[in-house]
C-alpha cells in the first residue's frame, strides 16, 4: 500500500494528453536535431577553413542542448517536479543502465565529455587505433571517419577512456604533411634539402604562411629526407603529398641523385 | 633617348620635386590603405554573400532589372568620351614625385626601387616612365630562359656600355615560373639587382607575383612603392577627371533606377555619392577595375540622342546638359561556390604569374592538358578569364569575385 502510494506521489498520472505531449516534444526534437545537423552539413561544405571546422564543431553542441532541453520538458510531464522524486528516479535510471546497458552508457557519457574536451570535432583528422580518417559526425554514442580510401569507420566514444587519440589539425584548418624521401648516402645534403623546399615552394597546394622544413637523418640504409609543410586546406593533405613525392622524385633523378636502394630489413636485426 | 634627352624632366632645372595630379599619389606599400564601407552597406554585402552560399548562381539575377532593359550600353565614342581609360601620364607624374629623391641618388644605399601594381591598376606605366626619363627597358625572359635558368638573359642590362643608365624591368610577374626550375633566374636577379651589380633600376611587379616571391626573397623592402588605394573621394575626382569635357556642358550619371545623380560634370558639389564610395570599397580601391565597372555600368537611352538642353542659368552661363544612366548593377560574373579545387588552383596559377599561356598550366599544375583547358573555357565562358597577349588572364570584372573565392579558401592573396 505505502508502496503503491509513493509510486503515485513520484509520478504523475499520465493520460492521452500527456502522452501526446511527450509525443510532440519528441517528435519536434527529433526534427529539429535533424534538421540542424543536414542544415550544418551542407553550409559546412560550402564553407572552408577555419570557418567550416567552427561551424560543424557546432553540431554535437547543438544537438546536446536540443536533447537536453527536451529531457528538461519532458520530465516534469512525468515525474512530480521535486527534488526527492528526481533523485529517486534518475538513481534509479542510473543503475539500471549501469548494469544492463554498462557499455552503452559508458559511450553516451564519453560523448558528452567528447563535446567538452573536444578530443575530436567535425572536420578534424584523427586517427584513433589503427583507423585515420576525417570526422565526419559526432554523434551521441559513436564518432564516424571517413577514410582515404572512402571507408567509412565507426568509433564508439568510448574509446576515450583507454586509448589515445591522434589529432592532426585540431580544430585548425592547417595540417602538416610530410613527404619521405630515401636516398642513397653519397649525395650533397645542402643540394638536396634547398631542391626540396623548392619543390614544396612551387606546390600549387603549399599554404605559403606555415613554415616548410627539411628533416634529414642518417640510417644504416642511406639517408631519410623528412619534406614538412603545410596544405592549403586539411582535405588537399594526400594530394599534397602525392604532389610533393612526383615533383621531388623528379626533381631528383633529374638531378643525378641516387635513391636507397637497399631490400627491406628489420632495423634492430640488420646486424644479426 | 637618355635621362638629359628629355626636355619636361630635365632635373638640372628643377628645384622641386614635379606636381601630380592630386588624385594619384604612390606611398610604400605599408601604408596602403584598402577603403572601407558604411556600415550599411557592408551589412548588404554580407548578406548578399550569404545569400549566395545558400543558392546557386542564378543567371537570371544578372540581368539586367527590367526598368533599366530599356536602356543600352554606350557606344565606344562616347565612352572614350565620359570613361576613356587611365592615361598613364598621369600616374608617371606621380610616381616621379614619389622618386624624386631616389633619383637625385638620395638614398645611395637603394639600388633599385620596386613598384608594385595591383592587376590593372596602371598597366602602362612604367614603360612610359623608362621612355620619360630614357632608362633602357628590360623584357622578361622566355619560357625556356626562365626554366634553363639561362643567365644570358642578364646581357640585356646597361652595365657594360653605359653603366650609370637607369633601367626599367616593367614585368617582374613574368621572370619566373612556379616550378622547381622555374626560380633561379628571379632568385639570381633579385640577388644582383639589390647588391647594385645590375646598376640602378626600377623593377614593376603585380601584386601576387609579389606577395609569392617575397616567399622567395624574405627580405624586407620597405622602400617598395604602391599607388595608394581609391577612395571615394579619389574615385571621384579620377572619374571627373576622365571625362573629356566639352564648354558649356553638364554631364549628369544618374542612377538608372531611383533617378538621383551619382556624379555631375562640373559640379561646386564636393559631396561624395554613397555608390561611388562602394564601388571603391568593391574593387579594394583599384583604380582599374574600378574604371572598367564604371564604364560598364553607363548607360543610355536607345535610338535618342541623349542630350537635353537645359536653359537655367548656372553660374552666370547657359548648360547643355546630358544625361548618362548608370546601372544599379555591377553586372560581374560570379563564380559558383561549388567551383571545384582545380578551378581555384588555375585561377591562383594566372594571379600568381599575372597571366599564363595555356600550354604551360600542365607544367605547373598537377592536371593535363585537356583538364586545364577545359576548365580555361569554361571560365571564359563565364567571363572571368580571357585571353591577353597570348596569356589566359583573369579579366578586370572577375578579378574581384576570383580574390574573394582564393581569400575565402586560404590561397595565397595579394596585400591589397
Amino acid at each position: 500500500m505505502n508502496e503503491n502510494l509513493s509510486s503515485t506521489q513520484i509520478f504523475r498520472e499520465i493520460d492521452l494528453v500527456i502522452m501526446l505531449e511527450i509525443a510532440a516534444i519528441l517528435a519536434v526534437a527529433v526534427v529539429l536535431i535533424m534538421a540542424m545537423q543536414r542544415a550544418m552539413n551542407w553550409l559546412g561544405q560550402r564553407l572552408y577553413g577555419q570557418r567550416r571546422l567552427t561551424l560543424l564543431a557546432l553540431v554535437p553542441l547543438l544537438r546536446l542542448l536540443i536533447g537536453i532541453s527536451a529531457v528538461i520538458l519532458i520530465v516534469p510531464l512525468v515525474i512530480e517536479p521535486s527534488l526527492q522524486n528526481m533523485v529517486a528516479v534518475l538513481g534509479t535510471v542510473g543503475i539500471a543502465l549501469g548494469f544492463a546497458l554498462k557499455d552503452y552508457a559508458s559511450s553516451l557519457i564519453a560523448g558528452v565529455v567528447a563535446i567538452g574536451e573536444k578530443p575530436y570535432r567535425n572536420g578534424d583528422w584523427v586517427r584513433i587505433g589503427d583507423h585515420y580518417g576525417e570526422v565526419i559526425h559526432v554523434g551521441m554514442r559513436t564518432v564516424e571517419l571517413i577514410t582515404a580510401d572512402d571507408d567509412r569507420i565507426v568509433i564508439p566514444h568510448n574509446r576515450l577512456w583507454n586509448d589515445s587519440i591522434v589529432n592532426s589539425n585540431d580544430g585548425k584548418p592547417r595540417l602538416q604533411c610530410v613527404a619521405d624521401f630515401y636516398l642513397h648516402p653519397e649525395h650533397d645534403a645542402d643540394l638536396v634539402r634547398s631542391m626540396l623546399k623548392d619543390v614544396a615552394l612551387t606546390s600549387p597546394y603549399l599554404h605559403l604562411d606555415s613554415p616548410v622544413m627539411v628533416i634529414i637523418e642518417e640510417r644504416p640504409w642511406g639517408t631519410h629526407y623528412r619534406l614538412k609543410a603545410y596544405p592549403v586546406d586539411s582535405g588537399q593533405q594526400f594530394r599534397f603529398v602525392t604532389d610533393l613525392t612526383v615533383r621531388g622524385k623528379e626533381l631528383l633523378t633529374r638531378q643525378g641523385i641516387r635513391f636507397a636502394a637497399t631490400a627491406a630489413i628489420p632495423e634492430s636485426g640488420a646486424m644479426a | 633617348m637618355t635621362r638629359s634627352d628629355s626636355p619636361r624632366h630635365d632635373r638640372a632645372d628643377e628645384e622641386h620635386p614635379p606636381e601630380s595630379p592630386s588624385f594619384w599619389s604612390f606611398v610604400p606599400i605599408g601604408e596602403y590603405q584598402p577603403p572601407g564601407l558604411p556600415a550599411s552597406s557592408a551589412i548588404a554585402d554580407a548578406w548578399a554573400s550569404f545569400k549566395r552560399l545558400l543558392r546557386k548562381v542564378d543567371q537570371s539575377s544578372l540581368q539586367p532589372a527590367r526598368d533599366e532593359a530599356k536602356l543600352r550600353a554606350l557606344p565606344e565614342v562616347q565612352l572614350e568620351h565620359l570613361a576613356p581609360p587611365i592615361d598613364p601620364t598621369e600616374p608617371a607624374d606621380a610616381l616621379d614625385t614619389a622618386l624624386y629623391d631616389w633619383l637625385d641618388n638620395k638614398p645611395a644605399d637603394w639600388p633599385i626601387r620596386f613598384v608594385i601594381g595591383q592587376p590593372y591598376a596602371h598597366p602602362e606605366l612604367l614603360p612610359l616612365w623608362a621612355a620619360r626619363h630614357g632608362a633602357a627597358v628590360i623584357e622578361p625572359p622566355s619560357v625556356e630562359q626562365i626554366l634553363d635558368g639561362d643567365l644570358d638573359w642578364f646581357d640585356q642590362w646597361p652595365v657594360d656600355g653605359n653603366p650609370g643608365r637607369l633601367w626599367v624591368l616593367p614585368r617582374l610577374a613574368h621572370c619566373y615560373l612556379r616550378h622547381t626550375d622555374g626560380l633561379k633566374l628571379v632568385r639570381t636577379l633579385l640577388a644582383r639587382a639589390e647588391a647594385g651589380e645590375l646598376g640602378r633600376g626600377v623593377i614593376g611587379c603585380d601584386s601576387w607575383a609579389w606577395a609569392y616571391l617575397m616567399h622567395l626573397w624574405p627580405v624586407p623592402h620597405p622602400g617598395a612603392l604602391t599607388a595608394q588605394a581609391f577612395d571615394g573621394p579619389r574615385l571621384t575626382r579620377l572619374l571627373t577627371h576622365q571625362i573629356k569635357r566639352r564648354p558649356h556642358r553638364r554631364v549628369r550619371f544618374r542612377n538608372a533606377s531611383t533617378g538621383n545623380d551619382i556624379l555631375s560634370v562640373p559640379s561646386d558639389d564636393t559631396e561624395v555619392h554613397p555608390e561611388i564610395v562602394r564601388l571603391a570599397a568593391h574593387t579594394r580601391g583599384n583604380p582599374g577595375t574600378a574604371l572598367t565597372y564604371w564604364r560598364r555600368s553607363l548607360r543610355t537611352e536607345p535610338h535618342e540622342d541623349v542630350v537635353e538642353t537645359s536653359d537655367e542659368p548656372i553660374s552666370g552661363e547657359v548648360f547643355d546638359e546630358e544625361d548618362v544612366w548608370v546601372s544599379a548593377h555591377l553586372n560581374e560574373p560570379l563564380l559558383p561556390n561549388e567551383a571545384d579545387e582545380d578551378v581555384a588552383l588555375v585561377l591562383h596559377a594566372l594571379l600568381l604569374h599575372d597571366g599564363l599561356p595555356a600550354a604551360l598550366l600542365p607544367t605547373l599544375l598537377p592536371l593535363t592538358h585537356d583538364g586545364c583547358l577545359a576548365i580555361l573555357l569554361r571560365l571564359q565562358r563565364a567571363r572571368l578569364i580571357a585571353q591577353r597577349d597570348e596569356r589566359w588572364a583573369v579579366t578586370a570584372t572577375g578579378y574581384s569575385s576570383v580574390r574573394s573565392l582564393l581569400a575565402g579558401r586560404d590561397y595565397l592573396t595579394d596585400g591589397f
